[in-house]
């Protein structure tokens, strides 16, 4: 293994980005391309997490970062009234790697994750109490399905009839028969019309025939742990997280935060890969604004809708190349608010949060840390997240208010927009989260972590038995084990 | 032809105004109940082929409501109006043998005028800045053999039009043609071309990237513009630089492109509906219910969805699409282009190499002059395809102007301070198309061609991405007749 002290490499590191700063200013195209061991292309838990590995180890790391912040989906909106988090938030109870890092660099964790008031659901027009759904009239659901609360049907099918046990089943040859749209398999277990259009109204992927069971059985699987946990049980999936999962303290963008500045200077913002070029003597990434670096490897830790806008030479080839170029990813659009005036639950005697099968899917009402109760937030997710997204983002926020203002009449004139996010559109990242469609777990997840010629693959969608934050930071670790590896 | 309105399409619009009347009143029952307007065909997209649709089926006494998820008419027609005059951000050139799209034009007083003349392009490759004539021995021309001759921009031109293994336009979803199904990496290597070439072609090729894009769909697209010039002896001009000059009547719509599609929406007999964007098409038995994004409900017989499948995908159609139809409706590539217009305060290109245009390995790919009849430059138009479209729109659309303004000026440095940019449209980012183009991928032609445009249910399917033979604003004036026609024959 190559071993340099951390000295050293820190020195490269500053070295490096005092030379980059000058060749912006000057012709970038005719600067040499400046060389470290690895460079790692993107700055969110999974690049990050490899690039303090190799460094502690004492390779020399350039993180190349193509927006002007770091921390990918983690991102703490401190830009939006009362800084909600737009990403990842929940730091589950066995988030072993997020914590043990959290420890190390001094950052805060508390209790408790993004706990919203329970919800009040909307069909149709018609808004309906929790405690009345089971026998209300427009609960068409049937059987045992009727006591299930709508936001909960896709879990309790997962639960009752989930086949795997292991974290790792999920890749094994025989699992491969669950790899089938959700929706197929819900019919088979005896899913009513009426609950499949609930389930449909939730989902995160655009529907129930286009997303695969199997990568939603390898979730429910993992998760199992964290809804065991606590004043958890009874409650519907999010909300078992949200209890006993802790949070950053200041918001999660804190903890890569803390992440970069460990690594120093080798961090460098603003930096959008367009090619990376190997040969056998080294990899050559080039930026859009012309500038290059040089390493012997290159880890992509960013999800696979910006690696498909990077010319890669040699051509990625085979289900790899299909797994990059047609990963689905998931909707998430949201549209944040602030409540004026009399808290409208009380007015109207209802639960706060909303589930509706109308052109929203949820709208939460959270309760801050402190206590407070003045936000909502909006969920689009879906294809009904795609439908919000088609709106120019300043109309988004209207629609939404108007929707809900027309669903609950006690909210009228009370909501303010504070801000609106989409992830599909937010640049460099293109989605929330990868969704697998039906068939392409079987085809993709073994080939498309394979080491590419110089490159390594990270991030949450080369997970293997994590969830959430913890399969970034899983993945990293993975890929900069198979560079060190490389480098004995 | 019979140009008679249907009477209960009247009394449905009639009925419709009473239905606003009376939620005004009553706003706690909410209109949705109230306002459920109907037609014989509800088309969804008033871009060229679904106007076209319409117009058709209107002909023939069909009653027809067009919903259009923008705030104008024309999706892909779109014309911009800027200081320096109207400038088209998509559908341009109307081909000799774009015999529809000519019918419009002459049938609705709409006028053409002669395509504009080509200007010079020269090239900024490997880091030199090399004017067209002095690039075949340039060093930076690394080209090899029979390809240093070729300008960069020709060159897929070069080696996808010329001995273009198809034997007509009509044969490329013939089975026997599948061989062709393959990426255009693979079909250019395969005719001897260099990595060179490939990186060169790859800039102004309109698909994701070479080793994705299916060379079967472009060499169908190059066997027909061949129609429009078997008889010249210009073999090297890239696939959308036709024009006038070549003896063939190219033309364009005076004005902008979007006049026609105003023109077609204003022949319509009722309005086209802006701001529409659908969220629904629920078919039933003898009806289909057509929902927007704001709660509006249509009810029709039949529906024509003449919208790109990258915006179809975010609707929800019940019964779902099947199998193949399916996979293609979800999963189609599209292409992208990003365009910036600019203004000019100088010939700067007198001060280098004497070409106004500009072929670039750079990231802003291809710097056009904008000519007007008399042949006088009265602008810049940087034209990003193909991935790099999509790697240029990761930056903040504010940015984009000065960005591409900037790298022609590290790169042309005459031009530092002499050019302004005026506008930036993505079609991906900025449209409700979210795409310039439908593009066929390696094999998808084999497996997709052929279903992608059959009806489902009671929804008919037109859009260019349905093309049979035609190319451009022809293909999809062709497909929403298509629609058309297999509606009217199920109506009667």
């Amino acid at each position: 293994m190559i071993k340099k002290s951390m000295t050293t490499t820190r020195r490269t590191a500053l070295k490096t980005s005092a030379a980059f700063a000058a060749s912006i200013m000057t012709s970038p195209r005719a600067s040499a391309a400046e060389h470290s061991d690895v460079i790692v292309i993107g700055a969110g838990f999974a690049g990050l997490n490899a690039a303090i590995m190799l460094a502690d180890e004492g390779l020399s790391v350039t993180v190349l970062e193509a927006n002007n912040r770091v921390g990918g989906r983690a991102f703490t909106a401190d830009h939006i009234y009362g800084s909600p988090e737009l990403g990842a938030s929940q730091i589950g109870p066995y988030y072993a790697r997020v914590r043990d890092t959290a420890q190390r660099l001094g950052v805060e964790l508390s209790p408790g994750s993004n706990i919203n008031a329970p919800f009040t659901y909307a069909l149709g027009d018609t808004l309906i109490r929790k405690e009345d759904w089971e026998g209300h009239n427009l609960n068409k659901t049937v059987g045992a399905e009727r006591a299930v609360l709508p936001q909960a049907m896709q879990g309790y099918y997962m639960g009752k009839y989930n086949p795997l046990e292991g974290f790792d089943d999920w890749l094994e040859p025989e699992a491969a028969r669950y790899d089938i749209p959700l929706a197929e398999w819900l019919i088979e277990k005896g899913i009513s019309e009426e609950a499949m259009r609930l389930v449909n109204a939730g989902l995160v992927a655009p529907d129930a025939w286009n997303v695969s069971l199997l990568t939603l059985l390898q979730e429910a699987t993992r998760g199992r742990l964290m809804s065991g946990a606590g004043d958890a049980k009874g409650k519907d999936q999010f909300e078992q997280y949200a209890l006993a999962s802790a949070h950053v303290v200041g918001g999660t963008s804190r903890l890569p935060e803390a992440m970069a500045r460990y690594l120093g200077d080798s961090v460098l913002l603003n930096k959008i890969v367009s090619s990376i070029d190997m040969s056998d003597g080294g990899a050559d990434v080039t930026c859009l604004d012309g500038t290059r670096y040089r390493s012997d490897f290159v880890i992509s830790a960013i999800p696979f809708g910006p690696l498909r806008r990077v010319s890669i030479t040699p051509t990625l080839e085979g289900e790899q190349g299909a797994a990059v170029r047609h990963m689905p990813y998931a909707t998430n659009t949201q549209v944040h608010m602030r409540l004026k005036g009399e808290p409208y639950w009380e007015q109207d005697g209802m639960d706060a949060s909303l589930w509706s099968d109308g052109a929203l899917n949820i709208v939460r009402q959270p309760f801050g840390y402190d206590g407070s109760r003045d936000r909502l937030l909006a969920v689009g997710t879906g294809k009904k997240g795609e439908r919000l997204d088609q709106l120019a983002p300043k109309d988004r926020g209207e629609f939404v208010v108007k929707e809900i203002e027309r669903l609950r009449p006690s909210t009228k004139g009370k909501i303010e927009v504070t801000g609106v996010h989409s992830w599909p559109q937010y640049n460099f990242v293109y989605g929330c989260r990868h969704s697998y469609g039906p068939g392409q777990v079987t085809r993709f997840a073994h080939d498309m972590i394979k080491p590419h010629y110089r490159m390594h693959f990270a991030g949450e969608h080369t997970r293997r038995l994590e969830i959430g934050m913890e399969s970034a930071m899983e993945s990293g670790e993975r890929a900069a084990f198979e560079i060190l590896e490389r480098t004995i | 032809m019979t140009y008679t309105l249907k009477t209960h399409a009247m009394l449905t619009r009639r009925g419709f105004g009473l239905g606003l009347g009376a939620v005004a009143s009553l706003p706690l029952l909410g209109r949705k109940a109230l306002a459920f307007e109907s037609a014989d065909v509800v088309v969804v997209g008033g871009g060229l082929a679904g106007l076209n649709a319409a117009l058709n089926l209107e002909a023939e006494g069909y009653s027809v409501i067009v919903l259009e998820a923008a705030d104008y008419i024309g999706g892909r027609t779109r014309t911009l109006d800027l200081p320096i005059g109207p400038v088209n951000a998509g559908g341009q050139t109307i081909g000799p043998y774009y015999a529809r799209v000519r019918d419009l034009a002459h049938r609705l007083g709409v006028s053409m005028i002669p395509a504009p003349g080509r200007v010079a392009t020269g090239n900024y490759v490997n880091g030199e800045l090399v004017a067209s004539k002095d690039w075949s021995g340039s060093k930076a021309n690394k080209t090899v053999g029979a390809e240093r001759v070729i300008q960069p921009g020709s060159m897929e031109f070069h080696y996808m039009a010329s001995n273009n293994p198809l034997p007509d336009v009509e044969s490329w979803t013939d089975g026997g043609q599948a061989h062709l199904d393959v990426s255009i990496a693979r079909y250019m290597l395969g005719k001897g071309a260099s990595e060179e070439a490939l990186r060169l072609a790859a800039v102004t090729m309109n698909v994701f990237d070479l080793s994705t894009g299916s060379a079967l769909a472009y060499l169908r697209d190059l066997k027909r513009l061949a129609w429009g010039m078997e008889n010249t002896d210009d073999k090297s001009r890239s696939t959308y630089g036709a024009s006038a000059s070549d003896g063939f009547e190219y033309n364009e719509i005076a004005g902008g492109t979007q006049r026609l599609s105003e023109a077609m929406a204003g022949a319509l007999k009722g309005e086209v509906r802006l701001n529409q964007p659908v969220r629904s098409i629920l078919m039933t038995g003898e009806s289909v219910e057509v929902q927007t994004a704001n709660g509006d409900r249509f009810k029709s017989k039949y529906v024509v969805s003449a919208v790109p499948f990258s915006a179809l995908r975010n609707i929800d159609v019940f019964p779902h699409f099947k199998g193949t139809q399916r996979t293609a409706v979800r999963h189609s590539g599209h292409g992208n282009t990003v365009r910036v217009f600019m203004e000019y305060s100088a010939p700067f290109w007198e001060d280098d190499i004497g070409e106004a245009g500009l072929y670039t390995d750079t990231a802003i790919e291809r710097v056009f002059a904008l000519t007007n009849e008399e042949g006088e430059i009265y602008g810049l138009n940087c034209w990003v395809n193909g991935n790099a479209a999509y790697r240029l729109d990761q930056l903040p659309t504010e940015v984009v102007g000065d960005f591409v303004v900037e790298t022609l000026g590290k790169i042309r440095p005459a031009s530092k301070g002499k050019v302004r940019a005026l506008k930036v449209h993505s079609w991906a980012k900025h449209s409700a198309s979210g795409c310039c183009r439908h593009v066929f991928e390696a094999g998808q032609v084999t497996e997709w061609a052929d279903v992608m445009a059959k009806p489902h249910n009671r929804l008919h399917l037109a859009g260019e991405q349905t093309r049979s033979i035609e190319n451009g604003l022809e293909a999809a004036a062709k497909s929403g007749e298509r629609a058309a026609f297999e509606i009217m024959e199920l109506l009667g």
